[in-house]
């Protein structure tokens, strides 16, 4: 029998949001800090104001709504989505108020895409926007790529939710026992790698010819950018605004490691180096590095473009790797993709965008473990006709130690398969209906379901509202994988009609 | 009277004639030097069309310079809001004063140069070659609005609102824990 809903459940998602929201708007002091450093006073208000609505909302709802019990795997996944909702509205409020979007609508999309790690935009004047703004947006990448809930976790006194909430998110590899240790471990990873990476970024910078402050400026953007695999990038023309080598190479060392499950970083880092070269999904994403990288070599070729190999690596393997790891940087125009590089080129960066990166980290689309599984149950299925009937056959990969694939394991990628496919169609149906072509609308689709963030021009302001709405939906739901949102929904649904 | 008539039209040929051999290199150098006047997204939109041919282009100068050692990089946002990278030689680029963002209006240029679709020297980069700078309309720090009133209004109103909030929170955790 399904569990009822009661008003207790309400009370306990609401204030558990409450407290995630309320810490969470803490992280609004940097564009405040910035923008005051700066003389940027508009970006001051605006964002003192969002500061203090997350504060109040987040109180009011912890006040208002005492949680009485300790949090269940339901609670656990209405509060992972419901916050991911909330935290998008009240964001888009400083946003609106900036004048840098033509409408609260547009600015919520660019929140949902910062807080994803997505890298739509609908910003306008871009390159004349206010530092402590461009800052701000590539911080909320950096945030949303390690999500609201592990930062939650690191900063809040144990809560009796932890896990529940961290499975939405798409962080269930455990590092350490301790569920808070975990969330601590994931952070200081990454704001190791912020020192470096920012580091190197500005290096690569001086010597592509900026001035060292803005190097520093560009170098911290670009990291929390491709770190996230978020794809947000401190000008429009995107990374071919550098022009340089070094700088693309950064960038793509930088995506490749920002698209690795944190388990992994971790074990490399304190337990087993050989972890790297045993891992089925760092194999799996490197036969389909090697295999698509040929074909959409062979594609450009076909259409006489990027014959150079130096061009071919800084444009072709660029954004290919940048759609693998789900980033949507790009060292092209999106559009010169889209009308010249031909169907076979096309066709590999949609792939590579459905496949994403790794699971547990930054990255986002269908995830390669999950391909790494279905081929492996494939195989399975396949290795059972050279064995007698009664042969008891036992799968194993090796992914943060050995695991054991189990039809139950096969069946939830195949699944998650199905969804990822299913709403990329009905998104590739709703830019249809909107008049737009049938490759734009499915590459569109694709790209916000997959949190990839390449655009074939469909994502501009003046696009129809209804789309803008969709995408923000498919964000939201290829962000948390599903269930959570799925859970929510049902969990709102049964509520209002069954529950009671 | 019928070879005065045939004479006088060999004449008259004749000096048409000259006429447009002497007018073919003032027509053709016309022809040579008005490139078409483009946007970005016409050079997108027909890149083999434009490809290293000589174009015109107008827009502000944006973000930073990139000087190399050989040359500089600086980024032009047209009239439409695109972008575009410009390889210039370094003095052209020094002698632009402002570079367009938050709270500066940069250079306006006119310019000419060859446009790469994918330019072989700068790993396949589409971008402009600078040929020169046809005009030249200095930039200009934009004077700061001052914040309305009303926003500061809000913030304070809001802040003390999450004060009190927060005082009465503490209160009932204290209560609770007790």
């Amino acid at each position: 029998m399904m569990k009822k809903i009661l008003w207790e459940d309400w009370k306990t998602i609401f204030h558990y949001t409450g407290v995630i929201l309320y810490f969470f708007g803490f992280t609004l002091l940097v564009p405040v800090l910035l923008g005051t450093i700066l003389r940027e006073f508009h970006v001051v208000v605006d964002f003192l104001i969002g500061f203090f609505l997350f504060v109040f909302i987040g109180l009011a709802l912890r006040m208002l709504f005492r949680a009485r019990k300790d949090a269940i795997w339901l609670h656990g996944l209405c509060i992972t989505a419901l916050t991911w909702l909330l935290a998008t509205l009240i964001l888009a409020i400083p946003y609106s108020m900036g004048g840098f979007f033509g409408s609260y609508l547009d600015s919520c999309f660019d929140a949902m895409s910062g807080l994803t790690a997505t890298g739509l935009t609908l910003i306008q004047r871009l390159d004349h926007a206010p530092l402590s703004l461009n800052v701000w947006r590539h911080v909320l990448s950096f945030i949303g790529g390690q999500g609201i809930i592990v930062i939650a976790l690191v900063f809040l006194p144990p809560l009796g939710l932890g896990y529940k909430a961290l499975v939405g998110e798409g962080k269930e590899d455990r590092l350490i026992p301790s569920i808070r240790e975990t969330g601590k471990a994931i952070w200081v990873i990454s704001l190791i790698y912020l020192g470096i990476g920012t580091l190197l970024f500005m290096g690569a910078g001086m010597v592509a010819g900026l001035s060292p402050l803005w190097s520093l400026f560009h170098g911290a953007c670009m990291f929390m950018s491709s770190w996230s695999t978020g794809g947000f990038v401190p000008q429009t023309l995107s990374t071919l605004y550098y022009h340089h080598t070094l700088y693309d190479s950064v960038c793509m060392l930088v995506l490749i490691l920002g698209s690795m499950n944190f388990g992994l970083h971790f074990l490399i880092w304190y337990k087993n180096k050989k972890e790297l070269f045993r891992d089925v999904e760092i194999r799996t994403f490197l036969i389909t590095i090697f295999i698509f990288s040929i074909l959409l070599a062979i594609g450009l070729l076909q259409n006489n473009l990027f014959s150079e190999p130096l061009a071919m690596f800084r444009k072709g393997f660029f954004v290919f790797l940048s759609a693998h790891t789900s980033t949507g940087q790009a060292t092209i125009y999106t559009t010169h993709l889209f009308n010249h590089w031909g169907d076979l080129a096309l066709i590999v960066i949609m792939i590579a965008m459905f496949l994403g990166g790794s699971s547990g980290s930054t990255a986002g689309g269908f995830k390669i473990i999950r391909l790494a599984i279905i081929a492996k149950g494939f195989q399975h299925e396949i290795r059972r006709f050279f064995f007698p009937q009664q042969a008891v056959l036992v799968e194993k990969i090796h992914h943060i130690g050995d695991q054991v694939i189990i039809d139950k394991i096969v069946k939830s990628a195949l699944i998650i398969m199905m969804l990822f496919i299913v709403m990329q169609i009905m998104g590739t149906v709703a830019g249809i209906l909107n008049g737009y072509a049938l490759v734009p609308s499915l590459f569109e689709s694709i790209s916000s379901s997959s949190n990839a963030g390449l655009s074939s021009g469909i994502t501009r302001p003046d696009m129809p509202n209804n789309l803008k709405v969709v995408y923000i939906f498919n964000m939201w739901l290829g962000r948390l994988e599903f269930t959570a949102v799925f859970v929510f929904i049902i969990f709102v649904f049964r509520s209002f009609f069954k529950g009671k | 009277m019928k070879f005065f008539i045939s004479s006088a039209r060999w004449f008259a040929g004749l000096i048409m004639a000259v006429f447009i051999i002497a007018c073919l290199p003032v027509i053709t150098r016309a022809v040579e030097t008005d490139p078409p006047k483009v946007t970005v997204s016409k050079l997108l939109a027909s890149p083999d069309k434009y490809n290293l041919s000589s174009i015109i282009i107008s827009g502000e100068v944006i973000g930073q310079p990139l000087l190399r050692s050989n040359g500089a990089w600086f980024h032009l946002l047209d009239d439409e809001r695109t972008a575009i990278g410009i390889w210039a030689d370094k003095s052209t680029v020094e002698s632009l004063k402002y570079f367009g963002r938050y709270g500066i209006k940069g250079d306006r240029v006119i310019l000419q140069g060859i446009f790469y679709n994918a330019h072989p020297d700068h790993g396949g980069d589409t971008c402009i070659e600078l040929e020169t700078i046809l005009g030249h309309e200095p930039g200009y720090e934009e004077s700061k609005e001052p914040v309305a009133q009303e926003k500061w209004f809000i913030a304070v109103l809001l802040g003390m609102i999450c004060l009190i909030l927060w005082a009465i929170d503490r209160k009932i955790n204290k209560k609770d824990h007790d």
